[in-house]
């Protein structure tokens, strides 16, 4: 680097450094950060309506699942399926999904879900993951270990579910 | 139609779904489960439920016209809705059309309802007919005929509304609303002259029950008459060998104890507890009997050698044998010194040995002492203790000594007819002592 | 208390987005917070540290060194993504508590481990390096780090790592290269290197602080028109603080010397820069401001603040130029001058043109009455006569309530034979004496341990001092009867009347307890380091210019010359 270069970045943060002691930052458009990812994950209510936005960014994702698979969830990794027919039964040593067609409409579906052991976690959101898409949808109250949602099949979540490629993880 | 603090609720499906799946409640098809829908799956669900009771399955989905949010008043038309859909009688509502073109015939109907099928009153009379007023004159209007179902608790309040609304009252006197206040479920239905929409479920319950209790009467008697036949015959079977035991008849005893242990169950049973009783009988006796073998002698420079109680005693001692009752009442003794038991020179020596027997009788806290002569063949002591003289023993005694092979006998007869015995040995040996 | 930057007035300079884009940087790692919503970095001169590193472009060591950190951390099970909302402190402990489970050794610093290569880092680099990380997330983004931070996972040796370090350098160096060319404050630094240049009429010219003289700022600002259209700078003071800040950059970079041609060639780098040059580097840079002098103006405006006034506002004003530039006014009074005149008489003008009456006729005949540069620095004596005199009370307040502090400031009101008499009487009692008072901390120390003496090094001075003092008085009071201290007792007796009829609000300190001697002294000390850089200044002004009525007029020729350029003439 020349001289004249390094006098020049010299110059530049003589400025900013001396700038920036009285500068407020206009609100532009927050760029991406761990900081954000750690919001949504420590303050799942209040983003409960804007997490399935968020997860359509891919890195946003990314991040999002690395922090809840390591800050504890219930997770139910990627099933090894014989076929790529959708799956309606999945299990793990955390819990069991069934997914049961309804009688009424044969577009609808039930997931029931079976916790297999006590956690102190919140449960809130059961998120789902595969090649990168990702979803989720608020979990009703779990009674006895025990909670019920119905679908319809032309849900994205859905297919995303049924996929024996998809990960599933409990927040 | 299902009254609420809003509005009135329709009922546009019942479906019977996955047992696998809860039971739910929804508004008009849509993908959210009510509030209210947990209660309702307890409702449905065995046990807490009555309606899997009622129609035999036990995963539904109704759908609603509207949302209901809370409370419990939308169990007893619910029930009825399930009884009438199961008997094929329901014609649904449709989402903006509570009622359908073909009825002639609505049940409006509010309470909750416990396990027993009672019905129980509910709140807010005022406020759920208000919101169906309007639902009534278009009733009236169409010739509909309606029911207006409750609980019999509900009766005040409900007078205190028709009062307010003049029309109602009205149309009640002019028979164009029922107002039907019923107890319990099976009311309704007499009321309605259904009686066997539920009967025929229930019967087959109430048949059961009534069985079983039969059941466990015959159970019982049964029991009851084996038990006592099982007594007689053991008593049947025991009676003649205490008979028996009284009248001495030993022989017989022993032979019938014989053909006992070798018999059917019954006899094996009652052998087996009489050996039982009488070896009881026996310990017990012996343990209250206690032996204690004394040294002495005359010779004042062995006095002090022969002092020594134990079972080590110099040759040169005499022995006394003290036997001593620690019970409370009195017992019978026979001791038989055994002379020699060897059989050969028995048979060799044709005279009749007289048998060293003594025979006495201990009070209860005393003692008995006998003399032990010394001699240089060991000695056997027999001895057998009785709570009550019995003449026979001598004799057994005797033919014991005279005949040693008959020991076993002996001891098995005593054995079962209850008497204490031992048998002790005196030996003599030489000891061989190192003294430096 | 808020510095008063140039910055605020300039109506004209205004920031552009690659500027703003670089402070909203600065703004959110300073804001930035970890998980208790504490701030994350305590310390904001380290943060401004590492952003003039980046700036610099000196970072590829410190990306080297947080490559070694994330490894550390990661072969220990602190995720990277549990790092970004942990101060450095908690992660100290946290690294602490796992050394001490693996029952390692106490010490002040981790080790990482690969095949054959060792690499201490000290727990208190870890801020810095936290730090790094933040900046390094803001300049290349979210997906980039999560990517590194997996490459480091699989590293297993150092030149593996070696090369993550390079790439991270590389795309930080694009990222700037990007950004900052079209950034206003780059242009203007271009304008005067290449003006510079120009000047000398020398391609291959080394730039040095003396090529920014009094003149250049002039021609410079006159020469802005020439320069692209929105690097005009109408206001000779903002011409004059951007030269100024530039000739401080120069000053600062010649006692660094970075001789590197290229920035990929890391190894040669990281053996010419050590971290302790750099670091020193990096300080001057961020410290500039904490000159003695500024220290002591800011001391005075902060009194100022709670309503005791030491020295008027407005002579705070005259003087605050000089706490901004410090020594570098030394080196260029006139453009100081100039500053202060000049500038002054642009904004009226620019004001009128506001209130559309401006005439600068009026102004220039009205410049050319008077004698300004005179003026200015008369204001300046008066404010070293003002300082003075507020100096001369201080001491008799001291005086009057037989502070022994008042021996540090004595001398000062002696003649010479008292001088002399004084000194003697110093050096007598610095015999009696077990241990030199004005030995540092440490030597201090020592000297007390050999003699048994207990007390701490303070504890001593104030004892000495207090007993000094009365020596003193025992001193002086027996050399009144011999009148060898006449002219300073003379002196007490005059300033003793002319305390009793000083009137200043908020200026009290007539109770005595240590806290007021306390800041009596301060207040003392910080008007005497004023007074004496004035008369510094005053003394190279005069030196420099022989004639400042000449000097003034020829000035306001030049500068109205420019003005009606700037103000008559249609589309400037």
């Amino acid at each position: 680097m020349e001289i004249k270069d390094s006098i020049s970045n010299t110059f530049l943060a003589l400025n900013y450094i001396s700038l920036s002691q009285n500068y407020s930052s206009s609100i532009t458009q927050a760029k991406l950060n761990f900081k954000r990812v750690w919001e949504v994950f420590l303050n799942p209510i209040k983003y409960q309506d804007k997490i399935n936005e968020m997860l359509k960014d891919k890195v946003f994702a990314k991040a999002y699942f690395m922090i809840l698979q390591n800050e504890g969830c219930i997770y139910q990794p990627k099933l090894r399926a014989a076929s790529n027919d959708k799956v309606f039964f999945r299990s793990s040593s955390e819990f069991k999904i069934e997914i049961v067609k309804s009688n009424k409409n044969k577009n609808v579906y039930y997931i029931i879900i079976n916790l297999i052991n006590d956690t102190k976690l919140p449960l809130l959101n059961l998120y789902v993951i595969c090649d990168n898409i990702s979803e989720s949808k608020k979990l009703p109250k779990f009674n006895n270990k025990r909670a019920q949602m119905i679908i319809k099949d032309n849900d994205n979540f859905f297919d995303l579910i049924t996929n024996p490629n998809t990960e599933i993880f409990i927040r | 139609m299902i009254p609420t603090t809003i509005d009135l609720v329709g009922i546009t499906d019942i479906i019977q779904e996955d047992p696998l799946v809860s039971s739910v409640i929804c508004e008009n098809n849509t993908l959210e489960a009510l509030p209210i829908s947990s209660q309702y799956n307890s409702f449905v669900k065995s046990p807490t439920g009555i309606i899997e009771k009622l129609t035999g399955h036990r995963s539904y989905r109704v759908d609603l016209t509207k949302p209901i949010q809370d409370g419990k008043s939308w169990q007893l038309p619910i029930a009825i809705a399930h009884i009438f859909q199961k008997n094929n009688i329901l014609s649904f509502s449709k989402e903006k059309q509570l009622l359908k073109n073909m009825s002639d015939q609505v049940i409006w109907a509010s309470g909750t309802i416990n396990a027993k099928l009672d019905i129980k009153k509910i709140n807010y009379v005022d406020q759920k007919i208000q919101h169906s007023i309007e639902f009534f004159n278009s009733c009236i209007k169409s010739k509909v005929f309606i029911n207006l179902v409750m609980s019999i608790e509900n009766k005040e309040d409900l007078n205190n509304t028709l009062e307010k609304y003049q029309f109602l009252k009205n149309a009640v006197n002019e028979n164009k609303i029922k107002v039907i206040l019923i107890k319990n479920l099976y009311d309704l239905f007499d009321h309605l002259n259904l009686k066997n929409f539920l009967k025929k479920n229930i019967k087959t319950r109430h048949v059961l029950k009534k069985r079983k209790f039969f059941l466990s009467i015959v159970a019982i008697v049964f029991i009851v008459a084996l038990v006592a036949l099982m007594i007689s015959s053991i008593w049947t079977k025991t009676s003649p060998l205490i008979s028996l035991n009284e009248k001495k008849k030993y022989s017989i005893l022993l032979t019938t104890l014989k053909t006992y242990r070798y018999g059917d169950l019954t006899e094996r049973v009652v052998a087996y507890i009489y050996d039982y009783i009488q070896t009881i009988q026996s310990d017990e006796i012996n343990k209250q009997m206690k032996l204690n073998f004394i040294s002495y002698s005359e010779i004042e420079l062995n006095k002090k050698q022969c002092a020594n109680n134990s079972n080590f005693i110099d040759s040169v001692c005499n022995l006394n044998l003290e036997i001593i009752n620690t019970g409370k009442g009195p017992v019978f003794i026979w001791a038989l010194k055994m002379s020699n038991y060897n059989s050969k020179n028995n048979i060799n020596n044709k005279t009749i040995k007289k048998s060293d027997i003594v025979n006495g009788m201990i009070q209860g806290n005393e003692a008995f002492l006998i003399d032990l002569q010394n001699s240089q063949e060991p000695i056997k002591l027999f001895l057998v203790y009785s709570k009550v003289f019995d003449i026979k023993i001598i004799d057994w005694l005797k033919n014991v000594d005279r005949e040693n092979s008959l020991l076993e006998t002996t001891i098995k007869r005593l054995k079962s007819l209850g008497y204490g015995f031992t048998i002790s040995e005196i030996k003599n040996v030489k000891l061989i002592q190192e003294l430096i | 208390m808020r510095e008063k930057y140039f910055f605020d007035d300039w109506r004209e300079f205004s920031l552009q987005k690659p500027d703003q884009v670089l402070l909203n940087h600065l703004e959110t790692i300073k804001n930035n917070t970890n998980y208790n919503e504490s701030l994350k970095h305590q310390n904001v001169k380290e943060v401004y540290k590492v952003f003039a590193l980046f700036l610099t472009h000196n970072y590829s060591p410190a990306i080297y060194q947080l490559c070694l950190f994330l490894k550390y951390l990661i072969q220990n099970d602190i995720p990277l993504y549990s790092l970004m909302i942990m101060s450095g402190n908690e992660v100290i402990r946290k690294v602490k508590k796992i050394n001490s489970i693996k029952r390692k050794q106490i010490s002040n610093k981790v080790t990482l481990e690969l095949r054959d290569f060792k690499f201490d880092i000290t727990y208190s680099r870890f801020s810095y390096l936290l730090i790094t990380l933040d900046f390094l997330e803001e300049f290349i983004g979210l997906e980039e780090i999560m990517l590194i931070e997996e490459s480091i996972k699989k590293v297993k040796s150092q030149n593996e790592l070696q090369t993550i370090s390079n790439n991270i350098s590389k795309k930080v160096y694009s990222y700037l290269k990007n950004l900052l060319p079209s950034s206003y404050l780059q242009r203007y630094s271009s304008a005067i290197g290449n003006f510079i240049i120009k000047k000398t009429e020398n391609e291959n010219h080394k730039i040095v602080s003396e090529d920014i003289s009094d003149d250049f700022i002039f021609d410079f600002w006159v020469a802005s028109k020439d320069f692209e259209k929105d690097l005009l700078i109408k206001t000779f003071t903002l011409a004059a603080d951007l030269c100024l800040t530039y000739k401080k950059s120069i000053e600062i970079n010649k006692n660094f010397i970075v001789s590197l041609k290229s920035q990929n060639d890391q190894e040669q780098y990281l053996n010419l820069i050590s971290d302790k040059m750099l670091d020193e580097f990096l300080e001057s840079i961020i410290t500039y401001d904490e000159h003695i002098l500024s220290r002591s103006f800011q001391k005075i405006m902060r009194m100022n603040e709670n309503k005791v006034n030491i020295l008027k506002k407005n002579e705070l004003g005259e003087i605050e130029i000089f706490s901004k530039y410090n020594d570098l006014t030394l080196k260029l009074p006139l453009t100081v001058l100039r500053i202060s005149v000049f500038g002054n008489i642009q904004n009226k003008i620019v004001e009128s043109q506001r209130r559309k009456n401006l005439d600068l006729n009026i102004y220039y005949e009205s410049m050319s009455k008077v004698q300004k540069y005179n003026d200015q620095i008369q204001i300046l004596e008066s404010i070293v006569n003002n300082s003075t005199f507020i100096c001369e009370i201080l001491f008799y307040k001291l005086w009057f309530l037989k502070s022994p502090e008042i021996l540090h400031f004595i001398k000062d009101y002696f003649n010479e034979d008292e001088l002399i008499l004084f000194e003697h009487f110093l050096v007598e009692q610095k015999t009696k004496l077990d241990c030199d008072p004005s030995l540092d901390e440490i030597n201090l120390l020592k000297e007390l341990a050999k003699e048994n003496i207990e007390s701490s090094p303070d504890e001593y001075r104030e004892e000495q001092l207090t007993n000094l003092y009365k020596e003193f008085n025992f001193f002086i009071n027996s050399k009144k009867f011999n009148s060898n201290f006449e002219n300073f007792f003379d002196f007490i007796v005059k300033i003793k009347k002319q305390s009793s009829s000083f009137r200043r609000s908020g200026f009290d300190f007539n109770a005595n307890n240590k806290e007021n001697r306390e800041l009596i002294v301060e207040v003392y000390n910080a008007l005497l380091e004023i007074k004496n850089f004035l008369l510094k200044f005053i003394r190279l002004l005069n030196k420099d210019i022989n004639n400042l009525e000449t000097k003034f007029k020829e000035d306001n020729i030049l500068f109205f010359q420019h003005f009606r350029l700037l103000y008559e003439k249609e589309g400037i």
